[in-house]
């Protein structure tokens, strides 16, 4: 689509577009920095020896305390049990940073930030047009309103996905230079035997989850840029929402009207480890909230774009 | 007369309760210039925007080339090049990316077309400049390229000499009187300066208080008033039956084109010496002024 290309180089001429893309990869090379420097070496079979020894030798230590109830027995020598596995096996300490944790922590921090810079191109991409007269520009053209209003929404959407790509990327390069890239194994005791697992981490349904949340608050942030011409109403209000929506959720949760309203659906509770805030919703109810928002959210945006009188 | 390319039909438009476009009926024909005139508040600009499909007329309708804009806006608006107030383009982009930006808009442009129309308002040498570079005469060259860029019938200028200096606004003048003659195209040029739209234009349509109050063909000013000096004033007052109005060193005659060469035949049998004879041309500002009533000239500004 030659529109989609238009407003794609003009996103990029702009410097807002690479800063927010700079500040990505600047925060998760900082954070992988500081997990690296802070964290613990297993780089070599010398390290990870020492690292399982140090937390041998702490959990004796604690065995030997005294009064010691039973259990709580059981967990050191436990604990001392897998720990004497992990040296025998050559295998990092519990505590050492595997890639699929640094994976799992990147994509978190990564989702943080793109909703917040996404929402920032969205807000800013049609307003801006209207604060510098530039709309005029473009709406004298032989294109129907729809499809430009179109190109500029398609234009954010490709924006976050280019962040994320870039950062998962970035994320994932970092983690082959920086950590053991074994996959991440996790030990039990079953009957007096130590079992060994790997760590599965469910990369895909926590980037789904919560890029279903960050389109709504998107899909928010074009609606209200688009109708008050306003990049900073629309920011801070989805700011507000992105971050506050919880917090705001559980104040209204004793109240009935309280799971008709979008953010209190947020997809994300759903993702694994997470769950919703009001007791009862299930995924279908949510995810169908969901998609109503959005498509009421659409149409007000679309409907109100296409009638109004261009002033600016 | 030729068909009109564009057809204004009893437009009407309300904002608020407020009746700002009144009954406007105006045609625009090929090859034509016309000025479009009137005092801030006029109207002129809600009336441009409705042509440009920006705002939409509570009553009436916009007829270009045969299509009606409300109905068949794309085609209608591809006919269409239009500058609206300032010509506000991107400033992050050098001028060149702004009219590829314009030309992915439009069918057929070809880059060729581009450095055309760039070399025809003269922007060559800074047209990969970033816009926020230039000068405002420049920006107004660059509206001008974007506006021309898709060989538009009917070409909308607001304003458009805004900026340019006065060997700018000559230059823009002639490409004016260039492609209305050799591309036919239509043009609107509503502008302030009425001294200089009186040098482009082939006819005027003057609006106040969103009706308009008159539209003339430019040519039809013929002067029907002479100012003449002679050495012997009496007896020139002798040779008219009514008194004369005196002016400046001279005397203000009625006279048709075709009574002048008589006039001055009986001005030498009788002997007076004859230093200057000139017709009297109204200015367009100050028939501008006539019409419009003295103090609604807040236009210039």
């Amino acid at each position: 689509m030659q529109y989609v290309k238009n407003e794609w180089i003009k996103m990029w001429s702009q410097k807002n577009a690479w800063i927010m893309l700079g500040l990505v990869l600047a925060l998760l090379a900082f954070v992988s920095g500081m997990n690296k420097y802070y964290g613990v070496d297993s780089d070599t079979k010398e390290a990870r020896i020492e690292a399982n020894e140090n937390w041998l030798t702490h959990n004796n230590e604690m065995l030997n305390a005294e009064g010691m109830a039973e259990a709580d027995k059981q967990y050191y020598q436990d604990e001392i049990a897998m720990t004497e596995y992990r040296i025998a096996q050559d295998l990092p300490s519990f505590d050492a940073t595997m890639i699929s944790e640094h994976m799992e922590m990147s994509i978190t921090l990564t989702i943080v930030m793109i909703s917040i810079f996404t929402v920032v191109i969205a807000a800013g991409i049609v307003s801006s047009e209207f604060g510098t007269g530039t709309i005029k520009m473009l709406l004298t053209r032989p294109v129907a309103r729809w499809k430009i209003l179109l190109s500029k929404l398609v234009t954010t959407i490709l924006y976050g996905l280019t962040l994320m790509a870039s950062g998962l990327i970035f994320a994932y390069i970092l983690g082959i230079i920086l950590f053991n890239t074994d996959p991440a194994v996790s030990l039990s005791i079953v009957n007096g035997q130590v079992m060994e697992e790997t760590v599965k981490i469910p990369y895909l349904e926590m980037i789904l989850y919560s890029a279903g949340s960050t389109l709504m608050t998107i899909l928010f942030a074009f609606m209200i840029g688009t109708i008050f011409g306003s990049s900073t109403l629309a920011v801070s209000l989805s700011l507000f929402i992105l971050l506050m929506g919880s917090t705001a959720t559980m104040f209204i949760a004793q109240y009935d009207f309280a799971k008709y309203i979008w953010f209190a659906n947020d997809l994300s509770f759903y993702a694994p480890g997470s769950m919703p805030l009001i007791e009862g919703l299930t995924f279908t109810f949510s995810l169908i909230v969901n998609i109503v928002y959005a498509i009421v959210f659409l149409a007000i945006t679309f409907i109100y774009f296409m009638k109004r009188d261009i002033t600016a | 007369m030729t068909k009109p390319i564009v057809e204004i039909k009893n437009l009407n438009k309300k904002i608020k309760g407020k009746h700002i476009i009144k009954n406007l009926n105006l045609d625009f024909y090929p090859g034509q210039i016309t000025g479009f005139l009137g005092p801030n508040g006029a109207g002129k600009t809600t009336t441009i925007r409705m042509m440009t499909g920006l705002m939409y007329p509570s009553e009436g309708e916009v007829v270009i080339d045969g299509h009606m804009l409300s109905k068949n806006y794309e085609k209608a608006i591809s006919n269409i090049g239009v500058i609206v107030e300032n010509p506000e383009m991107y400033k992050f982009m050098s001028g060149y990316k702004n009219l590829q930006h314009f030309a992915r808009m439009h069918k057929g442009v070809t880059k060729e077309r581009i450095d055309e129309v760039v070399a025809q308002v003269g922007l060559q040498n800074r047209i990969h400049e970033k816009v926020k570079t230039y000068s405002l005469g420049m920006r107004q060259r660059l509206g001008l390229a974007q506006a021309m860029l898709h060989r538009p019938k009917f070409l909308i200028l607001d304003e458009p000499t805004n900026g340019l200096d006065p060997a700018g606004i000559r230059e823009f003048r002639m490409y004016l009187r260039k492609i209305a003659a050799e591309d036919n195209v239509a043009i609107v040029v509503s502008s302030h300066l009425l001294s200089e739209i009186e040098l482009m234009v082939d006819r005027i349509a003057i609006i106040q208080n969103g009706e308009l109050i008159d539209i003339r063909e430019l040519e039809q000013q013929v002067a029907a008033q002479y100012y003449i000096e002679v050495g012997q004033p009496e007896q020139l007052i002798g040779l008219f039956e009514e008194p004369l109005e005196k002016e400046k060193g001279g005397y203000v005659v009625n006279l048709t084109k075709e009574e002048v060469p008589a006039f001055v035949r009986r001005l030498v049998e009788s002997g007076i010496d004859l230093y200057t004879i000139q017709p009297i041309q109204k200015g367009l500002e100050d028939q501008f002024i006539e019409m419009t009533g003295g103090g609604a000239i807040d236009a210039i500004r």
